[in-house]
């Protein structure tokens, strides 16, 4: 008895993967992201194109390495950090996208490569519990979030340096944010080193907000979504965009139309623009400013702390075609 | 005079405090996990600032977490039937056979328990990819069975060395074939094994995590890892709600497998 | 013990081993040793790996770390175990029902939740810490997460039990009147215990501590929830460059030492175990 059902389930799921045709796997990072990407982008493109979106995740790079060497490719569009894109398309472990399908002119051109094009925007910013910096000056520059003297206590930095605690460390460090690139990394490594024992590295999202928020390290560098998220739980949080770029520039447009590489030649089209302004309201917090939170001397401007019900993370993202086989 | 209670003198306090303090140890993070779940704080502020039941409401909203539990549940009780029947002939085997190597059998038999399961988890995850088991039920049973034969082969065959075969060729002479008298001798005479032995498997299964993060996919995942993914992603006390059913489900057990040796205790 | 009726043949019983002999070669042997070849065969043949991992600080105090925590938490475990296995030996048997309750509850709760209660308990903010304060002990909350304090708590409050358990059979199994004839050669308490006591009860102390050691080393759970990114061990290193940074190569060295270094003292357990047994 046993056996013989241990034998269905497999021959179900072998057929399940043989009628790819009529679905694709869209795979991301989970949360609340997750959920808007779900709403806004997969349910759209289904009601249009009739291919069901199945959702998976999270991102897991050595999933996807893994994949493509056993030739067993599951996921067909990722959400990824569009760095791990360039180097995963170097290695080949991507298909090019299709750009007679996917309109060019409708994507910020910064982030096209020929395997993974921007889909949204996020900040990282300068988060604190107000709790523990009452009365004092609040932290406002990346200088002081270096400065364990005037703003004691551990500081928390996303544990991937890219982008991020590097150029922090160097603004902090007294670099112009024109010429921050090329990155010094020893300069930036060598001012690190100097709050080294006081940073915790978070390594996702609701950790960042669970460290901030219990004061364990009360001061640090966020996705200004998590933030938002913490505020909107009435969390009293510190949110400093002090001196970020201010480029007017519109997220939400990058997401373009995607072509699956399949055999059948099936050409997925969806023009999902509608479906990411949708995706964009979700996220009313989204600054307007792209990429990283990079102070630009002097020049700054409490953001309007708006409240969204629900609040995606917001990180770099690329869309990937499906992974070479 | 040190083994017997009543003659330790002092020394009788100073080991009653510190059992009371391990306990004490033991039982706080479940208690406290018990209190978390109804606290309304959602960034795990204790004590909260009020009490909710909202938590368990957010939980049986979620059909994830339900479906994440019967799948666990299921393939538990795929491993334990399977890792008692495979753990059975491997410990006859090992006990009664009659072989070259059979202690270097045992020991290899063993392996997969004190092997760190991360080796295992992502060496199964790259052979997995291969046959395209990832993903699926055969590939979460199969991985769980490594883990669990160890104890089901430790259980059975510790009970196996307590029998005396000799009531078995008892059996034989009085008329039973040797497999009749296995089934009808051997096996209730060390169903305690048994029974032990299906539990640990079942419990290894349903409580693990590093094997499962590997092998599951979006539409088939267990309960540890629907909590794994949620402590990462989301850290919300959804999890104290769960964890808290879970402890109530283990505590129902231990009560139940209590009454039953009390029963029979009869 | 050995049955008559059905004669010892040489190599009788060995079928009944093949289901369990071939489930573990085919899905332990064989990819476990795939990934341990993927060591000196990526990103290109040879020994760089091992040479990346054993000569630069960073990987070394992984390993450092791992032999730390798992020797903390191994001396631990036993400093609070024997006196609890010994307590649990003696005491009335129903006091020594209530405690096994405790311990078998502990042991059979979810380890994810469990895990999850010590994160919340131990942050800044957390009860513990709160306690602390209150007592007087500390003036201002102490970091027990997101470093080895925190990792050693957790695990050795998950592999207590693995140590409680063997060594109560063992002090339960020591005769009393061995120790009464201590008393009545005249020996005090303390070395009664430091003498006879202890000395019997030294097999199970090894026997668990080797277990608890050999769980240590190799535990992924507790120390990435608890250790914070700056304290790793090796088995979150291994699942790092498996997962985040695609290195099949070093994951696979890394897995290779830690292997080793587990089988070596598993090869050590069965030698003292097998010793006993005779």
């Amino acid at each position: 008895m046993q056996m013989k059902s241990l034998l269905a389930v497999a021959f179900v799921a072998m057929a399940a993967s043989a009628a790819n045709a009529q679905q694709m796997v869209f795979t991301s990072w989970g949360g609340t992201t997750q959920d808007a990407q779900t709403e806004f982008w997969a349910a759209p493109f289904t009601e249009k194109s009739g291919t069901a979106v199945l959702q998976d995740g999270p991102t897991d790079y050595g999933k996807i390495k893994a994949m493509v060497e056993a030739g067993a490719v599951a996921w067909d569009v990722v959400d990824t950090e569009f760095d791990w894109a360039l180097q995963a398309g170097k290695a080949g472990l991507l298909e090019p996208l299709d750009f007679g399908v996917i309109d060019k002119a409708k994507l910020d051109p910064r982030f096209v490569s020929d395997y993974a094009v921007g889909s949204f925007y996020y900040s990282f910013v300068i988060g604190f519990n107000p709790a523990n910096f009452s009365g004092e000056a609040q932290p406002q520059t990346m200088a002081d979030l270096f400065d364990t003297a005037k703003f004691p206590g551990k500081r928390t930095f996303y544990k991937w340096s890219a982008p991020g605690v590097i150029e922090a460390a160097l603004l902090a460090d007294g670099v112009p944010a024109n010429q921050l690139y090329p990155l010094d990394l020893d300069r930036a490594f060598k001012k690190l080193d100097t709050i080294k024992s006081s940073i915790i590295w978070w390594e996702g999202g609701a950790q960042s907000q669970q460290l901030l928020a219990s004061g364990e390290a009360p001061i640090g560098l966020f996705w200004n979504g998590r933030l938002a998220a913490l505020q909107a739980d009435g969390m009293p949080v510190g949110i400093e965009l002090a001196g970020q770029h201010h480029r007017r520039r519109r997220p939400g447009r990058s997401q373009g139309r995607q072509e699956q590489g399949g055999r059948h030649g099936l050409h997925r089209r969806g023009d999902q623009r509608q479906g990411t302004g949708g995706f964009r309201d979700q996220d009313r917090l989204c600054p307007d400013q792209p990429r990283l939170a990079l102070a630009d001397g002097g020049r700054s401007a409490r953001h309007p702390a708006r409240r969204a019900d629900r609040q995606p993370d917001q990180r770099r993202h690329g869309l990937l075609g499906r992974a070479s086989r | 005079m040190l083994m017997n209670f009543d003659k330790l003198g002092a020394w009788r306090w100073i080991l009653s405090g510190i059992c009371a303090l391990m306990a004490l140890f033991l039982l706080l993070p479940i208690l406290f996990i018990v209190a978390l779940s109804f606290g309304n704080s959602r960034w795990l502020i204790f004590p909260p600032p009020g009490w909710t039941l909202k938590w368990y409401g957010e939980l049986f909203a979620d059909p994830r977490w339900l479906q994440a539990a019967f799948t666990s549940a299921k393939i538990a009780a795929i491993v334990m039937v399977l890792s008692v029947a495979i753990g059975l002939l491997a410990s006859l085997a090992l006990v009664r056979g009659r072989f070259r190597g059979r202690a270097v059998l045992r020991g290899f038999f063993l392996t997969p328990m004190v092997l760190p399961v991360v080796i295992i988890a992502v060496a199964l995850y790259a052979a997995f990819l291969r046959l395209g088991l990832n993903g699926t039920l055969v590939g979460f049973v199969i991985a769980h069975l490594i883990v669990a034969l160890p104890f089901a082969i430790i259980t059975i065959s510790g009970a196996l060395e307590t029998f005396d075969p000799s009531i078995e060729d008892a059996a034989i002479l009085c008329g039973a074939s040797p497999w009749e008298a296995r089934f009808r001798v051997t096996l209730p005479a060390i169903s305690h094994g048994l029974f032990s032995a299906a539990i640990f498997s079942f419990l290894i299964s349903w409580d693990e995590v590093v094997l499962a993060i590997f092998m599951a996919s979006p539409t088939l995942q267990t309960l540890p890892v629907k909590v794994w993914t949620t402590l990462r992603q989301d850290l919300t006390p959804v999890i104290a709600a769960a964890s808290t059913l879970l402890v109530l489900l283990t505590v129902v057990l231990m009560i139940a497998a209590a009454l039953i040796r009390k029963g029979k205790s009869r | 013990m050995l049955s008559f009726l059905t004669p010892a043949r040489r190599g009788s019983g060995l079928g009944m081993a093949m289901p369990a002999l071939l489930l573990l070669l085919a899905f332990f042997v064989i990819p476990v040793a795939g990934l341990l070849s993927r060591s000196v065969t990526e990103p290109v043949a040879g020994l760089q790996n091992y040479e990346t991992l054993l000569g630069s600080a960073t990987y070394l105090r992984i390993f450092f770390n791992t032999f730390l925590v798992s020797g903390l938490v191994t001396l631990i475990t036993a400093l609070i175990a024997f006196p609890v296995a010994w307590a649990l030996a003696i005491m009335p048997s129903r006091v020594a029902a209530v405690v096994f309750a405790i311990i078998l509850l502990s042991m059979w709760t979810n380890l994810l939740a469990r895990t999850y209660a010590w994160m919340v308990l131990l942050q800044q903010t957390g009860l513990v810490n709160r306690i602390l304060m209150a007592t007087g002990i500390i003036d201002q909350p102490v970091q027990l997460t997101n470093n080895l304090v925190g990792v050693t708590i957790g695990m050795v409050y998950i592999m207590l039990p693995f140590m409680i358990l063997p060594l109560y059979g063992v002090i339960k199994k020591i005769d009393p009147a061995i120790l009464q004839a201590a008393a009545l050669c005249g020996a005090t308490k303390g070395q009664a215990l430091r003498r006879v006591l202890l000395p019997l009860a030294t097999p199970g102390i090894a026997s668990g501590a080797l277990m608890v050691f050999v769980m240590s080393l190799g535990y992924f759970v507790t120390p990435s929830l608890l250790g914070g990114t700056a304290n790793m061990m090796v088995a979150e290193l291994i699942v790092q460059q498996v997962q985040s940074l695609l290195n099949w190569g070093m994951g696979g060295a890394a897995a290779f030492i830690l292997l080793v270094v587990t089988l070596a003292l598993y090869a050590l357990q069965l030698r003292l175990f097998e010793g006993r047994a005779r």
